[in-house]
């Protein structure tokens, strides 16, 4: 018998709320891994918990026309996740830190200097390179997150790495940053 | 794609959820949670709406029949900016707190992002290092301070707003065009303000602190 589909599951949910319940035991995983990756242990129990409540509220507003829902909850948690942006720098910042006390002879610093230039990218491609590189979403699939054009999630996404490869605000001699917007 | 896979290679190491942690996250996902406190109720009066933050802190309100209801949603909204930018479409607005929120407007591909915070919370009008001052401009009624992020084409300006810091980010030809373009930023009324939202940032989750504990 074959497993019912995400999609199958949330249109049955709103009949049968139970049904949802399958929807989290098949993605909690997931929306929790990509949130710990982001903001750490304890406070990415909350976003995900707040990740199926919503997704839980909105199911009704579901494409069915999208077989896999991970797409739209990791969305749902990219949304979340943007109350903590500061938690998410320091995070990044403490992990560079990390990266390179663990390897403190592979000089230069290039992984830490990486880690830093991520929690500095500005908040929009940060984002769509993260679903890339920490949820493995392709394209299209961060468009569905997003709710943006794929041409917009590309852009984005290279942009990104530019910034990643060539910005020099984005040394480590530029790590300690004065704050002044998250975006 | 030596970025992207260097990023992929460094993300943090994941500490998985153990089944006393999968029930947690489930119970207060999914478990049954007081109702929504009344979208009317968000687009009242400040005094209504921190009655209803009042409400939602203690509790009140009866039972959803059906399940979730999470975020209850009531909150004081004063004090957030209510600005628009016309000839401009509002993409998404999240307001987190009072205080703490986000909207993004766009226009022909081209995109301003708008932040409001506490001033405490946002360092002053100052940039970053790496950044160039770029002039100053008048925006809303407040004289913003212009900066342009090394090596790219986006602009920020930021300004104070009573007890608020805010900040405007988009791409921009030269320092006038980005002037220009935020010096269209307009205060708008409540009502002017909720109408150009797109529907689904009508009801913005907004919750307070106390009131999931």
């Amino acid at each position: 018998m074959t497993a019912a589909t995400d999609a199958q599951l949330i249109t049955r949910s709103r009949q049968e709320p139970e049904a949802f319940g399958l929807l989290f035991d098949r993605h909690v995983a997931v929306v929790h891994a990509f949130a710990q990756r982001r903001i750490g242990r304890d406070l990415a129990e909350e976003v995900t918990a707040e990740t199926f409540a919503r997704a839980f509220e909105a199911r009704g507003r579901y494409d069915a026309g999208f077989e896999d829902a991970r797409p739209w909850l990791l969305g749902i948690a990219s949304n979340l996740l943007r109350r903590h942006w500061r938690t998410e720098r320091r995070r990044l910042d403490a992990y560079a830190r990390a990266v390179h006390h663990e390897r403190p002879h592979a000089a230069p610093d290039v992984d830490g200097a990486a880690l830093r230039a991520v929690a500095r990218l500005p908040r929009r491609e940060r984002e769509v390179l993260l679903l890339a590189a920490w949820a493995d979403l392709g394209y299209a699939e961060i468009a569905r997150a997003l709710e943006l054009p794929v041409g917009t999630v590309r852009s984005r996404l290279s942009r990104a790495r530019a910034r990643l490869g060539t910005d020099p605000s984005l040394e480590p001699s530029h790590a300690v940053a004065t704050e002044v917007s998250h975006a | 794609m030596r970025e992207l896979d260097r990023i992929r290679r460094l993300a943090p190491p994941v500490e998985p959820l153990t089944a006393d942690a999968v029930a947690r996250v489930r119970t207060r996902a999914l478990a049954p949670r007081r109702r929504r406190v009344p979208v009317a109720v968000l687009i009242a009066p400040v005094a209504v709406a921190a009655a209803a933050a009042f409400f939602v802190v203690l509790g009140g309100g009866a039972p959803d029949r059906e399940r979730p209801a999470l975020a209850p949603q009531a909150v004081a909204e004063a004090g957030a900016p209510r600005l628009l930018l016309p000839g401009w479409s509002v993409m998404r607005a999240d307001e987190w707190a009072p205080d703490h929120g986000e909207m993004t407007f766009e226009r022909d591909g081209r995109e301003l992002e708008l932040s409001w915070m506490p001033a405490d919370d946002a360092g002053g009008l100052g940039g970053k290092p790496g950044m160039r001052a770029a002039g100053r401009a008048e925006v809303a009624g407040a004289e913003a301070a212009l900066w342009r992020y090394a090596g790219d084409d986006d602009y920020v300006a930021v300004w104070r707003d009573g007890p608020l810091t805010v900040s405007a980010r988009g791409p921009a030809a030269n320092p006038a065009d980005f002037a220009a373009v935020v010096g269209g930023l307009e205060r708008a009324g409540d009502a002017a303000w909720r109408s150009a939202l797109p529907r689904r940032a009508v009801t913005p989750a907004i919750r307070p602190r106390r009131s999931r504990r």
